[in-house]
């Protein structure tokens, strides 16, 4: 595995670890987000939630695509596409105050369109230069295997951590449990 | 053979994830029973963003014209509205920093103005909502507790909350935000 390699296992594991999550919060808890783009578009008068969820589909296919060797490339418009779109939401709600949380990650997401958004688009469009620039990586299972394994490791600690307040509480409560009665 | 493993491992990993966000939005419906989401406030999704009411309940007239005003949506039916109102109990209304109603929302009229007795919120503008038609005809608001925020008579923001302080904390720092 080459240097370039490891470039490529380490980007696109962490924008499939990403889009993986955001995608799957937008999918379970669609409104926060539609009620974001509610407030960035007022004149649009049609119900948002299908497009957030549309979206959501999108994110969640792009995160499996990009760790598949056959479709890594071809995932590519998707992934640039979705980079776009975040760098423009984020832009637009930037310049017209977004005050609504994005609910980009789901209803934890209290941030409103905004910086963070332009900066997340950055990033994505950067990981897709680097899948242009890289057509032939130099071990290609390999760099298959090792983006999947490590989309699952960024994804686990991920959750844990967002967790970790209901993890301190279980473990809290099964030593209560087993304290032996003096 | 190892990249269809791989694959399949992340298969499972996005299971679990879409499964933890399923849990996530189920937890967020459950009261703590040990009071630590006792500072919760989170945006509330349904409601109509933008709304202006053109009728004010006569009790709420007061708040009509305030460039700025909150709006405190409680049922006597549900335990953390319980909690609030007797929070509010312990507020001065002029202390408040910002002009404040509150709306009961209620199956019958009888019920409602004994839930305002019982908390003294009638230091307060109040409306007794009987059947929450207004708050849901005109506001879409079906949710208790809950905070409506109202600017030049137009409904901006809307949040769902377990504590008085907490609401009027973010209520603030959304006025801050703002200036």
């Amino acid at each position: 595995v080459t240097p370039t390699d490891w470039a490529l296992i380490f980007g696109n594991s962490a924008l499939s670890a990403l889009l993986l999550r955001a995608g799957a919060e937008k999918l379970v808890k669609t409104k926060v987000a539609a009620t974001a783009l509610d407030e960035l578009f007022p004149r649009v008068r049609s119900d948002l939630t299908g497009i957030v969820r549309l979206a959501a589909v999108l994110e969640a296919i792009a995160a499996i695509a990009v760790a598949t060797p056959e479709l890594r490339l071809p995932a590519q418009p998707f992934v640039g596409a979705l980079g776009l779109a975040f760098l423009v939401l984020g832009m637009l709600g930037k310049a017209r105050g977004s005050r609504q949380p994005c609910g980009c990650l789901g209803a934890s997401s209290a941030r409103p369109l905004g910086t963070t958004n332009v900066l997340m688009g950055l990033a994505l469009l950067t990981v897709v230069l680097l899948n242009i620039e890289i057509v032939r990586p130099g071990n290609a299972t390999a760099v298959a295997v090792s983006t999947s394994f490590l989309t699952v490791i960024i994804s686990v600690v991920w959750l844990f951590w967002t967790s970790r307040q209901r993890i301190r509480l279980v473990i809290g409560n099964v030593r209560k449990e087993t304290e032996p009665e003096s | 053979m190892m990249v269809v493993g791989a694959i399949a491992l992340l298969l499972l990993t996005a299971a679990i994830v879409v499964l933890y966000a399923m849990m996530g939005e189920l937890a967020a419906r459950v009261p703590d029973p040990d009071g630590n989401s006792a500072n919760h406030v989170a945006p509330l999704a349904d409601f109509t963003r933008g709304a202006a009411p053109t009728i004010y309940p006569t009790g709420l007239a007061s708040l009509a014209h305030q460039a700025r005003m909150a709006l405190v949506v409680l049922s006597p039916i549900c335990t953390t509205c319980d909690k609030v109102a007797a929070e509010l109990a312990n507020y001065d209304p002029d202390e408040i920093g910002l002009p404040f109603g509150v709306v009961v929302s209620t199956s019958t009229r009888e019920t409602g103005e004994e839930f305002v007795e019982r908390h003294t919120l009638h230091r307060f503008p109040y409306v007794v909502d009987e059947g929450a038609t207004w708050i849901t005809g005109s506001l879409g608001v079906k949710m208790s507790p809950s905070a409506l925020v109202f600017e030049n008579g137009v409904l901006t923001e809307a949040f769902t909350f377990s504590n008085v302080q907490a609401i009027l904390g973010r209520i603030v720092k959304v006025r801050q935000g703002v200036s």
